[in-house]
């Protein structure tokens, strides 16, 4: 009895990541609402299954006559080699500015590591931050340079989240320093990286 | 011949348009994106006002699901059984100006009016919720539960469940967090793309 061989032969010809020029790397999988306000730094990669909504942003207010219409805000921008992975969420917080309801623009900043199944609503992440597999970062939380979030920690609402410090817990509660040397020691060898250092080597490894 | 399987319906399964389409009320002013996703043979309803944003999930599969007025369900979220239930009573009454946020998988029987189920919580089969009742982020209320309305869930076990007194007792702070809510659907009408016809057919 002979089988249709299509199913398997026909997906093969395409690759699971689109590279983009400045070298960044979207799934085909990933969910990207609102394309024309998501930034990317260049080598940052997003990874199958991510929900990124670029769509929602600030809107712009309705233009008085005579004047030019602005170009349109950035609702997500995001750093050189960050690595999103699998299943995370990206979602713009929502707060009260003039009394009126309005997306706030995230900012994440390079070498940003996020772990799978995490949801980030926070308004701003530095770089070389280290936010490990499903951590929820509440909406309107600030996280600094050079810290790590743990694994199922919940950053609660206007949390920051101090430069260099490790938090985790529900309610997340600073647990300690990274200490001297945290994120040194990486790009030695090729594929080699560490939490908090450089991503490239990580970026590069990921085809 | 009967293993082959049917060429049509394998490529069809990988796209996002389900084979069966469940019926669907949804309310002239309710809010469905284009990529949410409407799954099952039961019947969906949506009331006024309520926001469906892309990327949740609605599975009717096993019992039908009617959401409430003023209700958002955000991205990733799955509301619907997940399997066959064991008694009679298989749907799903979610209340209105519920808000669910992404990530959350509710199986409940009932949900109350003003609910807020926290990102990636998960609310088990048959579990009847309150009014005003918040399940913080990750949480989990387990198969069966009766939470009491104002209750409030961050924990595990009756440790992790309390009532929130400030908001039964003060009348202000419900109308605050109503506006609030009211605001936020304001801001998402205009920008999640509304295509409940597709669904409507």
């Amino acid at each position: 009895m002979s089988r249709p061989a299509g199913s398997t032969a026909r997906r093969s010809v395409k690759t699971e990541y689109i590279e983009t020029d400045t070298g960044n790397k979207i799934s085909r999988r990933a969910f990207i609402e609102g394309k024309q306000n998501i930034m990317l730094g260049g080598k940052t990669v997003i990874m199958a299954g991510v929900h990124l909504r670029g769509d929602l942003c600030r809107k712009p207010e309705r233009v008085a006559e005579g004047e030019k219409e602005k170009p349109n805000t950035t609702a997500v921008s995001i750093g050189r080699a960050t690595v999103v992975s699998t299943n995370t969420v990206i979602r713009p917080p929502m707060r009260l500015h003039k009394g009126q309801m309005t997306f706030i623009p995230m900012r994440i900043g390079d070498n940003v590591f996020i772990g799978p199944n995490a949801h980030i609503s926070s308004a701003s992440i530095s770089s070389h931050v280290y936010i490990g597999e499903n951590a929820v970062l509440s909406p309107l939380c600030i996280v600094k340079e050079g810290s790590k979030i743990l694994p199922n920690t919940v950053v609660p609402p206007g949390m920051t989240v101090p430069a260099g410090t490790v938090v985790g817990g529900r309610p997340a509660r600073i647990l300690g320093e990274v200490g001297d040397g945290w994120g040194q020691g990486g790009g030695v060898e090729v594929e080699d990286w560490v939490e908090g250092g450089d991503l490239r080597p990580l970026v590069r490894s990921i085809k | 011949m009967t293993t082959k399987p049917d060429p049509p319906s394998t490529r069809q399964s990988s796209t996002v348009v389900p084979l069966v389409k469940p019926t669907c009320k949804i309310h002239p002013n309710a809010t469905v994106a284009d990529k949410a996703h409407l799954l099952g043979s039961h019947t969906i309803s949506i009331d006024s006002n309520t926001i469906i944003h892309p990327q949740a999930r609605l599975n009717a599969s096993h019992g039908n699901i009617s959401i409430g007025a003023g209700s958002i369900v955000a991205e990733k979220s799955v509301v619907g059984l997940s399997s066959e239930p064991d008694d009679e009573d298989s749907n799903i009454t979610i209340g209105s100006d519920v808000s669910i946020e992404s990530g959350a998988v509710i199986q409940a029987r009932k949900v109350g009016d003003n609910c807020t189920l926290g990102t990636n919580c998960k609310v088990g089969k048959g579990v009847v919720l309150g009014k005003w009742c918040t399940v913080a982020a990750l949480c989990e209320v387990g198969e069966g539960e009766v939470l009491e309305d104002y209750t409030v869930v961050f924990g595990e076990g009756r440790k992790g469940r309390r009532v929130d007194g400030v908001v039964r007792e003060r009348r202000e702070v419900r109308e605050v967090r109503r506006r609030g809510m009211e605001m936020e659907r304001e801001v998402l009408r205009g920008i999640v793309v509304d295509s409940k016809m597709k669904w409507m057919g």
